[in-house]
């Protein structure tokens, strides 16, 4: 697909087609792009096969008077709870007590001077009896951010100070404030859950009374799979993608999970092959560079990819499902907006579907009931049949004002 | 010879004076509409205007009666041969004044600490208005307003009223905006903080004009007003103050030009309550504020004009995003010590 340049085209007529299980996808020439989403409140979740991201986001007027600096962030409790577990989904419920620290100073101590602001003053006067020059719907440019003013702290989730309880009252200058931050959110895939992890705490003043409290939290699966390399229908895929970030600039990689689905398959007879043609959207979590806001964040794109699964596939046979085992995962940075992502990928084919629900028919049963209600189950009772002329027999038995009838076979 | 050279021969013509030399002034609203001109007769200045005519001769005329009667607030209108206020040439009108040829400076608002220059100033205003209010056109009498305006709304009260409110509904309009983007620098960041507390303050201020007009008792019909009070339309001579510029007038209530010329300096001394009061006194010792007057001075001296003003800076680019959230940040620190002193005026002005 040229658009959104995600489809893998195939580096060599002879690999394709010969026997190789090695199969690499070409490197995508475009960059392709990745647009942040807008930063969600009280929460913003990313789950993704195996591994879901949450961050949570808290911001609130707290001071009284102009925040001058901040103190740091304690941590009081991180805790969750596994509350449901499906298939291969889990739902935790969870919340963070923090604890933020800062300083504030009274706005009477305040220094401000103004250059000439009786110029203001008349243009707004002015303004109210002279047509606009230009409407306010010209808003700013996408781009007019500018370098923060104001301060802001990024801890990591292992560095963050365990809140220990002194039994001294805040001071006059230094305030606290107790921010807790409930959280919930699905981890589905195969495998063994992993414990959250409170990955980072971003805390910034964004106004003048105002802070910005984030925590991102990774939960992970330990992905168990059952086919292995030495499957027949395996296939190992290579790719190498540079996905370029729009409108923002990146401090730290968090992850790029991708999302794969809308699976097509198709055979082709002349190659002896299977095509696999889906749709993907990658996503990026990342820690901006851009200061003074939310930091942690959320970038995608979509698009759509093919692959071809050559070993073992000599008939045309449906697959029954696919599993797709990540060997192999490296990203890095290019400058402050370009991602280099290398991945190795096994495509482990199913052929056959699980026998569960015959041995759940084949149940053994003891009594005569049961055995008839087996039978009743398993083999419904035939819908009775009439025999040839059964149903002009019948009329012939009723009462007729005709009387008999003969019946005349003309043979010609 | 700056705009001397490029004003039309016929205007000149229609005058008798002798050039000698002629320089472009600022007036502080536009360049280049102004030229002082030095003749064998003394000096003056030309005033280029641009707007409906009619209302130029009604200012004209009206600054004229003052002048007649006394004033030396306003520069003596120099006439044509024909005995003519003005001379029409293309869109344009085109007057002659005065100009004083010594003794005057022009007005400075850092100069004294007294802020005598002020206080001079106030006082020209209190005997202007007091003037004005004696001779008010009958109530009724349809007012004019520049052709830039909005066509012809009812009443001088509601056309700002409305003026008010269109620039505060503009804000509302960037305010959803950014509900919908990421805040991208300081000043959004500011903005979306300090919305709601801004817009609210103005719309008790618009509140509080709208009871300002329902007082019928003390409703007083509007005429022109001064309206320009930057440094360089004033000049501070031994007798008094003189305003240059007046042309571009607006009509309403005498009120608005106090309130407008506090609100312009009094920032400049972080709200000094006692010079507030000052200010005030001085004005009602020739010109006491009815009830009327009192709600539209403290209505007008608490709307967010500078809120506003920065708005449409950010919108339009015209000044850094760092600076402006800089100065979004006095604001919000002015604003603690406004309210302080509106508060005591409050207290003043009805006696509490």
């Amino acid at each position: 697909m040229k658009a959104s340049g995600r489809i893998a085209a195939w580096s060599n007529w002879k690999i394709t087609c010969g026997v190789s299980d090695l199969l690499k996808k070409i490197d995508s020439e475009e960059e392709l792009p990745l647009e942040p989403e807008k930063p969600g409140y009280p929460w913003q979740i990313l789950e993704a096969e195996g591994e879901t991201w949450v961050i949570v986001r808290w911001k609130d007027k707290v001071a009284t008077q102009p925040l001058q600096g901040l103190e740091g962030v304690d941590l009081k409790s991180f805790s969750w709870e596994l509350v449901a577990e499906h298939e291969e989904k889990s739902f935790y419920v969870g919340e963070i007590n923090l604890q933020i620290n800062y300083q504030e100073t009274g706005v009477a101590q305040m220094e401000w001077e103004w250059q000439e602001p009786w110029v203001d003053e008349f243009i707004f006067y002015d303004s109210l009896f002279t047509e606009k020059a230009e409407e306010m719907s010209a808003f700013p440019e996408e781009n007019s951010g500018a370098k923060t003013a104001f301060a802001s702290l990024l801890i990591e989730g292992n560095e963050l100070k365990e809140y220990a309880a002194t039994g001294e009252a805040a001071t006059e200058m230094i305030k606290s404030y107790e921010v807790l931050l409930p959280w919930r959110c699905w981890l589905k895939g195969k495998g063994k859950n992993e414990t959250p992890v409170l990955k980072k705490v971003h805390l910034t003043q964004v106004g003048v009374y105002t802070l910005l409290l984030e925590a991102l939290i990774k939960l992970e699966k330990k992905q168990e799979f059952t086919s292995t390399i030495e499957d027949n229908l395996t296939t190992i895929v290579e790719e190498e993608i540079t996905y370029e970030l729009t409108n923002d600039s990146i401090f730290e990689i968090m992850g790029v999970p991708v999302e794969r689905g809308f699976w097509r398959y198709r055979y082709d007879p002349r190659r002896e092959s299977l095509l696999l043609r889906a749709r993907n959207k990658t996503n990026l979590i990342y820690v901006s560079a851009e200061s003074g806001g939310e930091r942690f964040s959320i970038a995608s794109g979509t698009g759509e990819e093919e692959a071809i699964m050559i070993k073992g596939v000599t008939k045309p046979i449906y697959p029954v499902g696919l599993e797709i085992r990540c060997e192999q995962m490296q990203q890095g940075l290019v400058g402050t907006n370009k991602i280099v992502y290398q991945g190795k990928y096994l495509y482990c084919l199913q052929k056959e579907p699980q026998q569960k629900k015959e041995k759940a028919i084949v149940t053994p049963v003891t009594t005569e009931s049961e055995v008839a209600e087996a039978q009743a189950v398993l083999s419904p009772e035939p819908l009775k049949r009439n025999r040839p002329g059964e149903r002009w027999m019948k009329k012939k038995e009723c009462s007729d004002k005709w009387g008999n009838r003969t019946i005349i076979t003309i043979k010609l | 010879m700056g705009m001397v050279a490029e004003l039309p021969e016929r205007v000149l013509s229609e005058y008798t004076l002798d050039i000698e030399n002629g320089e472009t002034i600022k007036d502080g609203e536009t360049i280049k509409n102004c030229c002082r001109i030095q003749s064998a007769n003394g000096s003056y200045a030309v005033w280029k205007y641009q707007g409906e005519l009619g209302l130029l001769q009604k200012v004209l005329e009206w600054r004229e009666r003052l002048v007649e009667k006394g004033f030396t607030e306003f520069l003596r209108l120099y006439k044509t041969k024909n005995g003519k206020n003005m001379v029409q040439a293309e869109e344009y009108g085109y007057y002659v004044t005065t100009w004083p040829s010594q003794g005057y400076t022009y007005f400075d608002p850092e100069k004294s600490e007294q802020a005598s220059g002020l206080i001079k100033v106030v006082e020209a205003l209190s005997r202007l208005h007091t003037a004005g209010k004696a001779s008010t056109p009958p109530k009724g009498t349809p007012i004019e307003y520049p052709e830039s305006a909005a066509a012809c709304p009812e009443s001088s009260e509601v056309y700002w009223l409305k003026a008010y409110q269109e620039r505060l509904t503009d804000l509302l309009y960037f305010y959803h905006y950014l509900q919908e983007r990421k805040l991208v620098n300081d000043f959004e960041r500011i903005y979306v903080e300090n919305f709601a507390g801004f817009y609210e303050r103005g719309q008790q201020a618009i509140q509080r004009m709208v009871l300002a007009g329902s007082d019928s008792e003390n409703n007083l019909e509007p005429g022109f007003l001064i309206g320009n009070f930057l440094p360089q339309n004033m000049l501070e001579t031994e007798t008094g103050i003189v305003f240059l510029n007046i042309a571009n007038c607006p009509q309403g209530l005498p009120i608005h030009d106090l309130s407008l010329l506090m609100k312009m300096y009094l920032p400049h001394r972080q709200w000094d309550k006692e010079f507030a009061l000052k200010l005030l006194t001085c004005y009602q010792e020739k010109s006491t504020l009815n009830n009327q007057e009192k709600h539209l001075l403290l209505a007008q001296l608490s709307f967010p004009a500078r809120f506003c003003i920065f708005t449409e800076k950010y919108l339009h680019g015209t000044r850094e995003v760092t600076e402006l959230a800089a100065d979004f940040k006095k604001y919000l620190y002015e604003s603690f010590w406004q309210d302080r002193c509106l508060e005591q005026l409050e207290n003043y002005l009805w006696g509490e």
